[in-house]
């Protein structure tokens, strides 16, 4: 099978993640990574072009981009790339605003035959897929709500961030990587109507929002609240799931670090049949998992649909642009934008 | 591979009363003698690894176990015919004696605390399967019927095959020798708490690998000789009673074997509930054969070392009972 050839552009954490990824994958081969910073890439003894200039990407002999840059750029890198006939491959967030994703799914339907896909890599973690393998399969009943926590530290470089510019991201903490549970709340229930939100400036006192507070419903019932934080001094990711018949819990993040702890999926059955013994303490069972292939699964999933020429039914720019939205409802009710 | 920690409050005299087991270990004792005479016992390599080399450990109802030097395994350096142990298990009083006094009497806490959470796991991985088509099940040496009368309540679309000489032979119940040989037959496979009284658990993994489909699960169960309660009591651990166990895998000697066989690990989890209550109750009743920190463990008044302790024992994947799921490697 011929090999996809790929450029990357934007050599940050993100893109060497994805550079690994590439190399990794048996259809793919990495032909070029454009970083503008001199200093982020030896320009001696690679296997692949080094570029400074996107253009070059824009206009070469590539067949599918990984836009890896900062929110500021991703649009019309994007819109110019799949102008150009690339698949392209983006980070999240999907911009800085609504209208940058609606731009770029302007330009995908003006592209048929194209692949826009966009890093909701936490679809794919072990413990997430485990929920949802479990959820869909009716064993515990209806979904009644989700309760999201997503957090970091900061650190003391934090302020330095373009992460924290808001002209360069658009948005803060929750924009940043509170999306990434929207996305999921997206994912298991379908979607949410009304939303209700608070933020907070109130430590690193940025122009965005160190904190964020979003409750959520939807016409099916389906309750959701998030916290997503730029303060909370340990890092954290816990994903709660209340179903009619057991809870479940998706906590910690395998990553490079480990600083979001051991991932684990917690099951607990409703236990009313044996109450004398369990009131509210029923037997619970802690799956941990060892090994993330979050990354590579999607960059699997992004070369597969290219080379079946099938659409993609996830991280699609339609899930994109759902989660995009919940960002930019709850921005509106603070009164944000 | 994934691991888990579990709880659910079962306590050891829940499923073993004490006057029970002292009375169905002399009867094994006992029936040992008659069933399996050393003469008709033949010798075997370690049954995990093939590896010929060995360390004698103890002797225990007239079996001699080692250890294996290359896996730690532990297992009986020589063990009866198939034919011996079917009929043992079939026909001796003390097995007669576990059924009537201690598996009738404890059926109802076993059925909610053992059996129902077993179902619960098999089904974590193969409700997609379950959903779309129901299941095709294949149960090997069960001693009794409990998973598969819970199974056919909870999932009445699955087609459930017990193979077994051990269990009595009802609809769906067959000898092994009666199974169909195509290959890729079956969507799951459960082992649960077989593989250590069997003469050449190594054939049997390959029999399971043969006949399951290639996305297929093999499920076991089996006590660990590397585990806290067998580490600690050895030879006086009530885990050990042969015939029933004749090989205690070390928890490498079993991923060793799987692998051989090959297997991929999805899942190896230690989740025993009984390592801690049961070193207690031993080092309660003779202290001096243990080390000080054993019983300074055991001898805490805090409610909840014992609890934290076996939690760190599952966490760690260090308690006596392994949980292991397999999948074809290629």
């Amino acid at each position: 099978m011929t090999k996809l050839k790929v450029a990357i552009i934007g050599y940050g954490y993100m893109g060497e993640i994805r550079k690994r990824c590439v190399e990794a994958h048996k259809n793919m081969s990495l032909e070029a990574i454009c970083e503008i910073d001199s200093g982020k890439l030896d320009e001696h003894g690679q296997d692949y072009q080094i570029l400074r200039d996107p253009s070059q990407v824009i206009e070469g002999d590539y067949d599918a981009v990984f836009v890896c840059t900062p929110n500021k750029f991703i649009p019309e890198l994007t819109v110019e790339a799949l102008k150009h006939g690339k698949h392209v491959f983006c980070e999240k967030p999907p911009g800085t605003c609504l209208d940058d994703i609606v731009k770029m799914r302007d330009q995908e339907e003006k592209s048929p035959g194209l692949t826009l896909m966009f890093g909701f890599n936490h679809r794919y973690h072990p413990a997430i897929l485990r929920a949802q393998k479990l959820i869909k399969s009716g064993t515990f009943g209806r979904l009644l709500w989700l309760r999201g926590i997503y957090g970091k530290s900061g650190g003391q470089k934090f302020g330095e961030s373009w992460r924290n510019d808001r002209q360069m991201s658009g948005g803060g903490i929750l924009l940043d990587q509170g999306i990434h549970m929207l996305d999921l709340f997206n994912m298991f229930t379908g979607g949410f109507d009304d939303i209700k939100a608070f933020v907070g400036h109130g430590y690193w006192n940025f122009e965005v929002e160190d904190n964020a507070f979003v409750v959520l419903k939807n016409k099916d019932g389906h309750l959701g609240s998030l916290h997503s934080s730029a303060t909370l001094w340990k890092h954290r990711f816990q994903l709660d799931f209340g179903l009619e018949g057991a809870y479940l819990t998706a906590e910690g993040l395998l990553s490079k670090t480990g600083s979001y702890g051991r991932e684990m999926l917690k099951i607990g059955h409703r236990q009313f049949e044996d109450e004398a013994e369990a009131v509210g303490n029923p037997s619970e069972e802690i799956i941990y998992f060892d090994k993330d292939q979050s990354w590579d699964i999607e960059v699997g999933k992004f070369a597969e649909a290219i080379l079946s020429e099938q659409p993609l039914e996830e991280s699609n720019s339609m899930d994109a642009y759902k989660a995009m939205k919940l960002v930019d409802q709850a921005y509106r009710d603070t009164g944000l934008i | 591979m994934e691991h888990v920690f579990f709880r659910n409050n079962l306590r050891p005299e829940e499923i073993r009363p004490d006057d029970g087991i002292e009375r169905f270990k002399e009867l094994v004792e006992a029936d040992s003698k008659i069933y399996f005479s050393e003469e008709s016992l033949t010798a075997q390599p370690c049954p995990a690894c093939g590896h010929t080399h060995f360390d004698r450990q103890f002797t225990k109802s007239g079996f001699s176990f080692v250890e294996c030097q290359s896996c730690q395994t532990l297992y009986a350096e020589k063990v009866p015919s198939e034919a011996d142990l079917k009929k043992f298990f079939r026909e001796s009083e003390s097995f007669s004696y576990w059924f009537k006094e201690i598996w009738q009497p404890t059926k109802d806490v076993r059925s909610r605390k053992m059996i129902k959470p077993l179902y619960d796991w098999c089904m974590n991985f193969l409700c997609d399967i379950e959903d779309q088509t129901g299941l095709r099940v294949i149960d090997l040496f069960p001693k009794n019927l409990d998973l598969y009368r819970h199974w056919a309540e909870a999932s009445p679309k699955s087609s459930y095959t017990v193979a077994s000489p051990m269990c009595p032979i009802e609809r769906n119940v067959r000898t092994v020798e009666g199974l169909g040989d195509q290959d890729g037959q079956y969507d799951a496979a459960f082992l649960f708490d077989s593989l250590s009284f069997l003469r050449s658990p190594k054939d049997v993994l390959g029999w399971v690998k043969k006949h399951l489909d290639p996305k297929g699960l093999c499920f076991v169960t089996t006590p660990l000789w590397s585990g806290f309660e067998l580490s600690v009591l050895g030879k006086d651990s009530d885990t050990l009673l042969p015939p029933e166990r004749l090989t205690l895998f070390s928890a490498s000697g079993f991923e060793k074997m799987a692998e051989a066989e090959g297997f991929r690990l999805l899942e190896f989890s230690t989740p025993g509930q009984l390592d801690f209550e049961k070193v207690r109750a031993a080092v309660q009743a003779s202290p001096s054969q243990y080390p000080n920190f054993i019983r300074n463990l055991c001898a805490s008044d805090s409610k909840d070392v014992g609890w934290e302790f076996q939690r760190f024992l599952q966490e760690q994947r260090m308690s006596s009972l392994g949980r292991i799921v397999l999948e074809h490697r290629d």
